[in-house]
């Protein structure tokens, strides 16, 4: 049995893949596998398939694929969801996405066949609007965010709530990699004298932009997604923060229950590195998509529907799941019931 | 397999064929004993049986042939009415998608026109402007792509077109950033490397070559 990984080629996004692997050798040890005779293996689109349509078409064809994990963003979830539940051959091929990252709101209840494991843009903008004006005392806003489906609707929903509490925003830009010339970004920036600036995107942008403010003299602490989660690696971006439902610190806290502690620690031990947002998420729709493959008849010529059922039932006439950061259990759009979001700083000599 | 049968003399072959052409327990039309049972029935007012005729039969047959034949016109109308209805509806079908990519492409332009006018101008009516085509050519594209009679290769075209209005978008924000700082040279020559993007995008279109035009692949988000 496969399970199909679909990310894009972006740094950090390998975390995705790395807890999906854990997740196969919790499978692996699963004793329903082993009375059954299951193996599980990944399937993962290799990186010089750019093209998120392209890499759904490979996993749907592929009759050994159970279910995907991804895509792990939400324009290219948005592209490739008429792929996954095979609009064109009437759902004869459809599977089931399991998303770890996409968060657009316009995911969700798209497709009976996607589930999304992080909350909402909309949950996630909210608080960090109200922590942005309430913890910073920010009243002027600036957005910088990704040109694609995850940063428009990210910023939308940001200045919604941020303009709703009484913050003005002055300025609200996209960026593209390759097209951004940063330094010129920052020093525009500058002129718009923000008390807090808004990033939806990328880590390795985010740590870009963050220099070229520093160098511009900007002091305006940044505030991203979960995707910027990565620059925790680094103190060189102290005193950013992101918003994310998972952090290693947050793991290692006596808030964390054991089974996001007893993750990261194997997380640590297996790949020598503190486990993320991406991982836990990755390795928690692996591990669902797998749970799911031994609960159904994996002989039935409808074995892809049933997976489907199987996490549409989780929570309502099934038990949750157990994930790494807790219970799991969808909601009729499909959406992850009750996560909390976290705003975690970065830590070092805060800015 | 061959079988030899015993030779018939004709007197007796045509006595075998009448009696095979009998039915089992009838008497021979022509014999004195059928002559006297149709009598018989006739004197104590007993209907025939249908289809004992040969003219009845032919008329029994023509008519079950005819009423076939209308049925089988009946049903072939039905189904022609059905596959028009279908034609029809894929038709209405294809001039929808038609339509919304259409609409996508001039969504697109729209953008770039009122981006353009933004960037140009510190008026905030523009830049609102520009900031409602800018959502308007994300919805319509978002809903093309949740068209369910798209081919794949439908799709990846659509793809391209998102990371089409991508490039137009942060080349326009370069444009005011430059402008914002005190270089409208720069913001000029952002302005023509946008009207490159979108002409080497179109000629790209043409062939078919699903591509964002704007930076080069090694920098472009993946």
């Amino acid at each position: 049995v496969r399970i199909g990984v679909a990310i894009p080629d972006r740094p950090g996004m390998a975390a995705i893949t790395q807890g999906a692997e854990l997740a196969l050798e919790t499978l692996a040890a699963d004793p329903r596998a082993r009375a059954l005779g299951v193996r599980f293996a990944l399937r993962v689109t290799p990186p010089a398939v750019r093209s998120a349509v392209a890499a759904a078409e490979r996993l749907r064809d592929d009759p050994a694929v159970i279910g995907i994990v991804g895509d792990a963003e939400s324009g290219r979830t948005l592209d490739a969801l008429p792929v996954i539940e095979d609009a064109a051959g009437d759902g004869a091929r459809a599977l089931v996405a399991i998303t770890p990252t996409a968060t657009s709101p316009a995911l969700a209840g798209r497709s009976p066949w996607l589930f999304r494991l992080s909350p909402g843009d909309d949950a996630a903008s909210r608080h960090v609007a109200t922590y942005a004006r309430t913890a910073l005392g920010a009243r002027r806003a600036a957005v910088v965010y990704r040109a694609d489906s995850y940063g428009r609707d990210w910023a939308a929903a940001f200045v919604r709530a941020f303009v709703a509490d009484g913050g003005a925003v002055v300025a609200r830009d996209p960026y593209l990699r390759g097209v951004t010339d940063w330094p010129i970004y920052a020093r525009a920036l500058a002129g718009a004298r923000p008390d807090v600036v808004l990033f939806p995107g990328s880590a390795n942008d985010a740590a870009a932009l963050l220099r070229a403010l520093r160098a511009a003299g900007v002091s305006a602490p940044l505030i991203g997604g979960d995707a910027v989660a990565p620059l925790a690696d680094s103190a060189e971006f102290a005193g950013a923060r992101y918003a994310a439902t998972f952090t290693a610190e947050w793991a290692a806290s006596a808030a964390a229950p054991p089974a996001a502690r007893a993750f990261a620690a194997r997380y640590r031990a297996r790949f020598g590195e503190r486990p993320g947002v991406r991982a836990a998420l990755g390795y928690e729709a692996a591990l669902l998509l797998g749970q799911a493959a031994l609960a159904v008849d994996l002989g039935a010529p409808d074995r892809r529907r049933r997976v489907r059922d199987h996490l549409v039932a989780l929570g309502r006439t099934a038990p949750h799941a157990d994930g790494v950061i807790g219970p799991v259990a969808f909601d009729a759009r499909h959406g992850v019931a009750a996560r909390a979001v976290l705003v975690a700083t970065v830590a070092g000599p805060a800015r | 397999v061959s079988t030899t049968l015993p030779p018939l003399t004709p007197p007796a072959a045509s006595a075998a064929l009448a009696a095979a052409a009998r039915a089992p327990g009838r008497p021979a039309p022509h014999t004195p004993a059928a002559r006297a049972a149709r009598a018989v029935r006739a004197a104590a007012g007993v209907a025939r049986a249908p289809f004992r005729t040969v003219r009845a039969r032919l008329v029994g047959g023509f008519g079950a042939t005819l009423i076939l034949l209308a049925a089988a016109g009946a049903l072939g109308v039905a189904a022609l009415q059905s596959v028009g209805t279908r034609a029809a509806d894929t038709v209405a079908a294809l001039q929808s998608h038609h339509d919304t990519v259409q609409q996508v492409g001039a969504a697109v332009l729209r953008e770039i026109v009122a981006g353009t006018r933004a960037a140009d101008s510190d008026a905030e009516v523009d830049a609102r402007r520009y900031q409602q085509a800018m959502d308007e050519a994300d919805a319509l594209r978002r809903d093309a792509v949740a068209l369910p009679g798209l081919a794949d290769a439908e799709r990846e075209r659509l793809e391209a077109v998102g990371q089409l209005q991508a490039a137009v978008e942060a080349r326009l924000a370069m444009v005011r950033a430059y402008r914002a700082v005190g270089r409208p040279d720069d913001a000029r020559a952002a302005l023509a490397r946008l009207a490159a993007d979108v002409t080497g995008s179109s000629r790209r279109s043409a062939g078919c070559a699903p591509r964002p035009p704007c930076a080069p692949p090694s920098a472009r988000p993946r």
